[in-house]
């Protein structure tokens, strides 16, 4: 299962969802799908993301495999 | 005066609406001749206006008209969608081969109205499959 930071990350740096998504070329609602983990973005969009806070891919979204 | 900008999501639910308006009139169409000619005139004018605003709903959402651009999410779901009604229709015409012999189905033919009423019906599977997925879609 994938779980992300971003709504963490996001609100530390007190961003809207819809700014975080303009600033990724997605839509609104594809940030709140990726912040509750239930969308596994592209590694473009994971790139992406990751650069607009300055960090890892790595350090932003961690996959587990739950049974 | 200034427009409003629709959401994806609610350009799909639009466009459901302006097909399921096409959909059950075309198939009460099909079964009366001209049903809006056989009603009185303060039933034909809501009537018609609903027809043509269903007209312009379907034409401008399928023109993308005021709407954001879909994203990668957006394109995925619509190949899930397309892949699904795919499914539907290879089905359907499985079950046609299948079952068709001896039932009077050798011949598949279908009417203009009959067109218009499935053309309908695929666009509307379409968008509500497409919403389906951006709902429930993991």
């Amino acid at each position: 299962m994938l779980h992300t930071r971003i709504r963490e990350l996001r609100l530390s740096r007190g961003m809207e969802q819809a700014q975080l998504a303009a600033l990724v070329g997605v839509r609104r609602e594809t940030i709140g799908r990726l912040e509750k983990g239930q969308y596994n973005p592209s590694l473009k969009l994971a790139m992406d993301i990751a650069h607009v806070f300055g960090l890892t891919v790595e350090d932003i979204f961690t996959f587990t495999d739950e049974t | 005066m200034k427009l409003p900008r629709f959401t994806l999501t609610q350009n799909k639910v639009i466009s459901v609406c302006g097909w399921s308006v096409v959909v059950v009139l075309q198939a009460i169409a099909l079964r009366i001749p001209a049903p809006v000619a056989r009603l009185p005139l303060a039933a034909q004018i809501p009537l018609i206006l609903l027809i043509l605003l269903s007209g312009i709903a379907v034409v401008g959402t399928a023109l993308g008209i005021r709407t954001e651009k879909p994203d990668e999410r957006a394109v995925y779901n619509q190949y899930r969608a397309n892949s699904t009604l795919f499914t539907l229709i290879f089905f359907l015409f499985g079950i046609y081969l299948l079952f068709g012999d001896g039932r009077g189905w050798e011949t598949l033919c279908f009417t203009r109205g009959q067109i218009i009423f499935l053309f309908g019906l695929l666009c509307l599977l379409q968008d509500g499959l497409f919403l389906l997925y951006e709902r429930l879609g993991h």
